[in-house]
């Protein structure tokens, strides 16, 4: 017999052996590498499961902040736009912002007949 | 679908690695402690990859656990011959004396083989990395390529040390293999 035989016959004896050592594993050991094969499999389907409610969640969350940012631009966008506007229309008249201070006393005044 | 799949592998290689760790541990319970984390790493890291990969990736967390624990093992004897404390491994256990209620242990059974236990000595005997290359090659059917990817190492290592498990053991089991 070669070596190359002999190492085969060896290794082909050995497997045997292993795989008769693995047929007479006792019921109770069989019954534990089951069990730790089913929490295995059950982790793995928790974390999994509660990965994609908070991927579910976090889109609900986001979806909700986007709707209540575009309600709020839609509710107080336009009357900040014309305050602005206002603003700037005075600005831009180029009259002495003084007139603005003192409108009560020009009205007064036109009221008496003075002017 | 992949459950079912996965269910099938780790089914298929359950107790085959549970030798495979008793073998290097010596210790039923840390084998299947070190079967348990393979389980739970592979599905928890592996799951997506295609089926094809899971044996040499299942083979590779194993072989990393076996090794952490050797390591693990290593040290703690050390700290104990330190600290002057005998081995609790020196201790004898007392339910090991505890008769078996059923009578049979399948386990001592195939210790009471002569065979299976001069062939189990001298895997025991092997140094880690020759057993794991001779296991994975000549048992788990894994190709050079994969025990390699198992074990980490290079192709050319996964060789030698096959060579060198098979010369030992024909060394060690001597005209039993003839």
């Amino acid at each position: 017999m070669s070596d190359d035989e002999r190492d085969d016959a060896i290794a082909a004896r050995a497997r045997a052996l292993l795989d008769q050592s693995v047929e007479e594993l006792d019921p109770i050991t069989r019954a534990r590498l089951r069990a730790a094969r089913m929490r295995a499999l059950d982790v793995d389907a928790t974390v999994r499961l509660r990965a994609r409610r908070l991927a579910v969640a976090g889109a609900g969350a986001l979806g909700l902040l986007a709707a209540l940012s575009w309600w709020m631009r839609g509710a107080n966008g336009p009357r900040a736009l014309a305050e602005g506007f206002e603003d700037e229309e005075i600005l831009a008249a180029g009259d002495d912002l003084e007139l603005y201070d003192d409108l009560d006393f020009y009205r007064w005044l036109e009221e008496d007949g003075a002017i | 679908m992949r459950r079912d799949e996965l269910d099938r592998f780790l089914a298929g290689v359950e107790c085959r690695a549970l030798r495979i760790a008793e073998l290097a541990t010596h210790d039923r319970d840390e084998a299947l402690d070190l079967v348990q984390d393979a389980m739970l790493a592979l599905v928890r890291r592996y799951s997506d990859r295609a089926p094809a990969e899971w044996a040499p990736l299942f083979h590779r967390i194993l072989q990393n656990g076996i090794r952490d624990w050797m390591r693990r093992r290593t040290f703690r004897a050390r700290l104990r011959a330190w600290l002057g404390r005998p081995s609790e491994e020196d201790a004898p256990d007392p339910i090991e004396a505890l008769a078996d209620p059923d009578g049979v242990d399948p386990a001592m059974h195939f210790e009471r083989s002569d065979s299976g236990r001069h062939l189990e000595a001298a895997l025991h005997a092997l140094p880690l990395r020759q057993q794991q290359a001779f296991l994975l090659r000549a048992w788990e059917g894994l190709d050079v390529a994969e025990t390699a990817r198992a074990m980490r190492c290079s192709q050319g290592s996964v060789k030698t040390h096959y060579s060198r498990a098979i010369q030992a053991l024909r060394t060690r089991l001597g005209d039993e293999s003839r």
